[in-house]
């Protein structure tokens, strides 16, 4: 649940309480919120996202220039994308080029952008990878946690840290004991074993031990 | 193109049709918001006076309008001091303090409190405002989220957010004890204590802040803050001790603030253990975070352990040295700009500096970690830093340090101190003038080896320059450098300084209107008049007898402060030091020895010890000379004798050590 809620998966969410009887955190209205800013994301229409986001809370752009930058940086790629290269050019240079100038860090990534229009061939280009979707998603999920930390929420989900916790764990027991090792994390089915007695008894002395 | 785009935003400002202007409005939001470049264009446009008016004519202005206009003018503020400056300048603060009254559309009066938030962080800005008429009513009102009657969820989230920035906008508008006073008087507290059991963080911080600074040297506040109960019932001070625990550094950070503030304001005394178990080590463990975090981490822990040994020492106990010193060694000095996300380099190195120098500030163990942390190159080079605030910090450190009589004449000396040292004393800032003088004086005393260095590079004339100036500390540390460069110098030193500083300009400085600066001219006089005849001989030439006496005479009848007297009544013993006519001179004041007289009773011990001296001295026999005899006659005649016979049983042991001492002298005629 506390995974749907902070990624925006409001339908999963609403669904989740239903069949098993929680109610969520918060409103699902505000996931709703978030859910149009990330799809407008993911649909490349970052103008769209923006003015969302500044009606939600003008303050979250105002104040992380880092995620402001990342977002401009967003609509330029999606202007090569389109292959709209005036005003991909007119865009960097009325826009990103004062960023890149207000901080360094900012203009090699700008550097980097503006190489995509040096390849006819994105797939064979080094930076192709901004032109990969998941670079909008990282781009929707960045906005998502600021939007999370200013409404007071967790910004991450505690699911993917409980799994790696899992994973963890079963790598350090692997070492010393025999268990029922989770096989399957999606669907967290148990290895056989041919002796379950022992292997309980084996998890308990180690219990016991730490 | 771009800019006829702009140009035609701003002209349909001017349109009689709300939905035209909501357009434009919202047009110049998305555009400004975060954009530094587009923020500038508009303000160049002159759009500010016309969002006024927008607040101004208030009949049949669309809510929608106002709630867009607030929103704008809140973003151009995020812009800097430059543009609160702007904002200011257009009178748009009164119209969007009228905005956060209860009976507002809720959305306006969250986005109007935002862009006060903004303007108000501006250090500069005018807090005037705020105090007059109801608007600090209307603040602390809104500091419950539940007085904006949210329904839904998402109005739920608005006026909790709509509260913390209320709690905001508190905690930078109390710098003075008057502001701190009116917002306590309005019934901040309970609504703020509330507001830490909230669950909201962001809300939770706020609210923290504004406890702090509310009771930031204020005890009478900090001792009220810590009774006032959560309406569920919950002490403060628990709360804070749960929420420094927190996961999220910033709320950590914030309770131990407060903490510290409530502790320096001598208000949660019993809570010592927490503050050295708790508080501390949480400030330290902070230093290894990012960001704004990790650059007022130093700053507040800084403040924890000023002026506190038990908690210096626990500091040295701790990593905080070596993490500090890391700051102060590794922070590139790279031009940083505000839109730097590792935070402000320069601020953080300040901070690092100002808390490794309050560390060391009061024990030889702090010093020692200081220089064996290896950084002194590393002050020594930030005295010539391009921020004031790092070179004042560098200087501030050094002062710690030269504390130390063993680290003064080797390590400093070593790094090469007195150059970079001596030309902070030509800084464009006061502050770090200041500072410089401060610094000095420990570096100009007769057994620092740098003190030839210093007055060979002109550090008297440069000295006297800024005795004569308007600011008072800076006055006030220029002369504390002088008397103490002139402290047990050879009388060439002292006929140096004045021939410079002049007996007049010392005469005036008697006068001013300061009384520490008084207390530390009177002290350099004392100090010029010793330990060889000669010397006293010159400060008679100086100034002349008649005027000496009168000095000594006005300073004894009509001062109100303990200090003065002490360090006239300790000129007087250095007269009475010298020879036959220096003692006559003083002998011959019936009026000065009626005043000697009766500060034999003074409540102090202090000028009790120093009224004893002056007997002592003046009845001092070296060589049974008769006219030693014949004072020592004049003196038990003048009732001298008797008195301190009364004194024998004084409850103050050094008056009993320097009473017996006048008894043997009166006991051998």
């Amino acid at each position: 649940m506390n995974y749907f809620v902070i990624e925006g998966y409001k339908d999963a969410a609403e669904a989740f309480s239903q069949e098993c009887g929680l109610s969520p955190s918060i409103d699902v209205d505000s996931i709703q919120d978030r859910m149009n800013i990330r799809n407008a994301i993911q649909n490349g229409n970052v103008e769209e996202a923006i003015e969302r986001v500044n009606d939600l809370n003008p303050e979250i752009l105002d104040t992380n220039p880092k995620l402001y930058f990342h977002l401009q940086q967003q609509r330029l790629i999606e202007y090569i994308r389109e292959g709209k290269i005036t005003e991909a050019l007119e865009f960097a240079q009325d826009e990103l080029a004062p960023r890149g100038e207000e901080n360094p860090e900012f203009l090699e990534e700008l550097e980097r952008t503006m190489a995509l229009l040096a390849f006819d061939d994105t797939s064979v280009s080094p930076v192709g990878d901004l032109l990969h979707p998941s670079q909008r998603q990282r781009t929707a999920s960045e906005l998502n946690a600021a939007i999370l930390t200013s409404q007071s929420q967790e910004k991450d989900p505690k699911l993917p840290s409980l799994l790696k916790m899992l994973v963890w764990a079963q790598d350090e027991l692997d070492e010393k004991v025999l268990f029922p090792r989770m096989k399957n994390l999606v669907t967290a089915e148990l290895s056989d074993t041919n002796d379950s007695t022992t292997n309980n008894t084996a998890i308990n002395n180690s219990f016991m031990s730490t | 193109m771009n800019f006829t785009k702009h140009n035609q935003a701003v002209l349909d400002l001017d349109s009689s049709d709300p939905a035209v202007r909501v357009k434009a409005l919202r047009f110049i939001k998305n555009n400004i918001i975060g954009n530094k470049t587009k923020k500038d264009l508009y303000i160049g446009l002159n759009v500010i006076p016309k969002l006024v008016t927008f607040f101004i004519e208030t009949e049949g202005v669309d809510p929608e309008v106002q709630i867009q206009a607030a929103i704008v003018l809140g973003s151009f503020a995020y812009g800097g001091e430059e543009n609160v400056t702007e904002i200011v300048k257009h009178e748009a603060v009164k119209p969007l303090l009228e905005c956060i009254s209860l009976k507002n559309d809720p959305r306006l009066i969250e986005a109007a409190a935002r862009a006060l938030k903004a303007i108000y962080k501006c250090p500069t800005a005018n807090k005037n405002d705020i105090f007059q008429g109801y608007h600090l009513q209307d603040l602390i009102t809104l500091l419950d989220p539940d007085a904006l009657k949210p329904k839904t969820d998402r109005e739920k989230i608005a006026s909790v957010h709509t509260a913390e920035l209320a709690a905001t906008i508190i905690a930078r508008c109390c710098d003075t004890n008057e502001q701190q006073i009116q917002i306590a008087q309005a019934g901040a507290f309970p609504k703020l204590v509330n507001l830490l059991t909230c669950g909201f963080s962001k809300a939770q911080e706020a609210a923290l802040d504004a406890l702090a600074y509310l009771c930031r040297e204020n005890s009478d506040f900090g001792k009220e803050i810590v009774k006032t109960k959560s309406e569920t019932n919950e002490d403060p001070v628990k709360i804070m001790l749960n929420l420094i625990r927190d996961k999220s550094p910033t709320m950590r950070l914030i309770s131990a603030k407060c903490l510290t503030h409530l502790c320096r304001a001598k208000a949660i005394d019993e809570y010592l253990n927490d503050i050295t178990l708790a508080v501390l080590p949480t400030l330290v463990k902070l230093l290894d975070e990012k960001g704004p975090v990790r650059e007022e981490a130093p700053h507040v822990l800084a403040y924890l352990i000023r002026d506190n040994e038990e908690l210096q020492k626990a500091a040295c106990d701790s990593e905080a040295v070596s993490k500090l010193a890391e700051f102060v060694t590794h922070i590139s000095d790279q031009n940083s700009s505000y839109y730097d996300p590792l935070g402000d380099g320069d601020k953080l190195k300040e901070n690092a500096l100002m808390a490794l120098a309050a560390i060391s500030s009061l024990t030889d163990e702090g010093r020692k970690l200081v220089v064996d942390a290896k950084i002194i190159p590393h002050i020594v080079a930030a005295m010539s830093h391009r921020s004031y605030g790092v070179r004042a910090a560098a200087c501030q450190c050094t002062r710690s340090l030269s504390r130390s009589v063993h680290i003064l004449r080797t390590n400093l000396v070593d790094a090469g101190i007195a150059t970079p040292l001596f030309k902070l004393l030509s800084d464009e800032s006061t502050d770090v003038q200041t500072m410089a003088c401060a610094t000095l004086c420990n570096i100009v005393l007769e057994f620092s080896p740098m003190r030839k260095q210093i007055m060979e590079q002109g550090g008297i004339e440069k000295l006297v320059k800024l005795v004569h100036s308007p600011d008072n500390t800076l006055r006030l540390n220029a002369i504390w450098a002088l008397k103490n460069l002139v402290y047990h110098a050879e009388s060439e030193v002292k006929y140096r300084v004045m021939e410079v500083l002049t007996y007049q300009t010392m005469e005036k400085l008697i006068e001013d209107p300061e009384l520490d600066v008084q207390e530390k001219a009177l002290n350099l006089l004392r100090n010029l008049a010793c330990p060889k005849p000669e010397d006293i001989e010159e400060v008679f030439k100086g100034l002349t007898e008649s005027r000496l006496m009168n000095i000594i005479e006005s300073k004894l009848c009509c001062s109100w402060s303990d200090e003065i007297i002490k360090q006239i009544l300790f000129v007087i013993n250095n007269i009475a030091t010298g020879n036959e006519y220096h003692k006559k001179t003083i002998m011959s004041r019936t009026n000065i020895l009626t005043h000697i007289k009766n500060y034999m009773s003074h409540q102090n011990p202090d000028i009790r010890v120093a009224a004893v001296w002056c007997l002592i001295n003046l009845t001092w026999m070296e060589d049974k000379h008769s006219s030693s005899q014949l004072r020592v006659r004049e003196l038990r005649q003048f009732g001298f004798e008797d008195i301190v016979k009364n004194m024998a049983n004084d409850e103050n042991l050094d008056v009993r050590e320097k009473v017996k001492m006048a008894l043997v002298q009166f006991s051998q005629v």
